[in-house]
């Protein structure tokens, strides 16, 4: 395989892009954890800044991750299988829900 | 003489001669709008160069002998039509990610390999006496595994698959999708014959969902399904209580 073979397709590359987004979010993670050991917020003004940078490799990845399930998750209901479709709007539906009531406890919690 | 032309540069390499493959241009008459690249490869054949080598065999997408890279894409040749590309060149090489007998042909050993390795046939724990009638089957219990058994063995999701490019121990798509095709199969006993190989660390769980596999795939297989099932389906019987029974 050429080094370059992810470049060659824009299937390739948007895989890739897919699997690098796990990096800036570890670099969240890690940050958030070590913030947590100080019990504090040591560099505010940079984490925040560094979490909207992070924003859109999350979503991406979410988005991607989401998309998928249709492919992955497979069961009958009264012995006709669920589509994909459904099942993968009902993923988005999930994750909506779960944001929104994530982010009221975030707010009712401040 | 026709009023297109299409040039075919196809790949000859000829391990006792050369040292590494080269590509050689063809103009071949393009006369109707049905010819496909098969038919601009059989033409350099019968007029132009006798010696450009390639497989082929039954011209209508069943066999799946005539895959190669068209332009950088897995295609069945006798499915990639030529008004598609023209009035570009047409690139044809031979498989990607398998190594190269001579100019168009792959060899296909380790696909054969793997695929004998899952035992891609119905296996019983006993077998019924051929007096005991068919071994009968549902719509549902056909519709189940009906799309992986499809496949008809044309490699194309290999030479799509950088997971395999890079790591020629991975079991692949095809293989795992015909595992599947048998393992979903009602009549089928073997799914402990086959866990070994389809669960191992090289078979499913090397896999990291490029999906290429599913998108390069001439019938619509889609291999990249059944891999992600099969992890599912795997590790279900992992954790779930009295998962791993028969």
């Amino acid at each position: 395989m050429p080094a370059n073979w992810w470049a060659r397709k824009r299937h390739y590359f948007l895989y890739v892009v897919r699997e690098f987004t796990a990096a800036p979010l570890a670099l969240w993670l890690l940050w958030l954890l070590y913030d947590i050991s100080q019990k504090s917020l040591v560099h505010a003004r940079a984490f925040a800044i560094f979490s909207a940078v992070c924003l859109p490799f999350a979503l991406y990845h979410s988005y991607t991750f989401l998309s998928l399930t249709g492919s992955i998750v497979h069961f009958k209901v009264f012995d006709r299988p669920v589509s994909a479709r459904l099942i993968v709007a009902s993923m988005f539906g999930l994750w909506f829900g779960a944001s929104l009531v994530i982010g009221f406890f975030l707010t009712w919690l401040k | 003489m026709p009023d297109k032309m299409v040039t075919i540069r196809a790949t000859r390499y000829d391990p006792e001669q050369d040292k590494e493959p080269r590509q050689q241009s063809y103009e071949v008459p393009f006369y109707d709008e049905s010819m496909v690249v098969l038919d601009a490869l059989n033409h350099i054949k019968s007029h132009i160069d006798g010696s450009l080598s390639y497989r082929w065999s039954c011209r209508m997408g069943i066999c799946g002998s005539c895959g190669m890279m068209v332009n950088g894409t897995p295609k069945l040749t006798c499915n990639a039509f030529l008004r598609d590309y023209w009035p570009r060149p047409i690139v044809v090489q031979p498989l990607n990610n398998f190594p190269v007998i001579r100019d168009l042909v792959i060899d296909m050993d380790d696909f054969m390999h793997k695929l004998k390795s899952i035992k891609p046939w119905i296996i019983r724990k006993q077998e019924m006496p051929l007096g005991a009638g068919e071994h009968r089957q549902t719509n549902e219990q056909i519709d189940d595994f009906r799309q992986f058994s499809e496949c008809i063995n044309c490699m194309l999701c290999y030479a799509a698959c950088p997971v395999y490019g890079l790591n020629n121990e991975f079991l692949g798509p095809a293989a795992t999708a015909l595992a599947r095709r048998y393992n979903l199969d009602s009549r089928d006993q073997g799914l402990k014959d086959r866990l070994p190989m389809v669960a191992d660390s090289e078979g499913i769980w090397e896999c990291s969902f490029v999906g290429e596999c599913s998108v390069v795939c001439p019938k619509g297989v889609d291999p990249a399904k059944a891999i992600q099932q099969t992890k599912l389906d795997t590790t279900l019987r992992f954790v779930l209580p009295y998962g791993n029974r028969d």
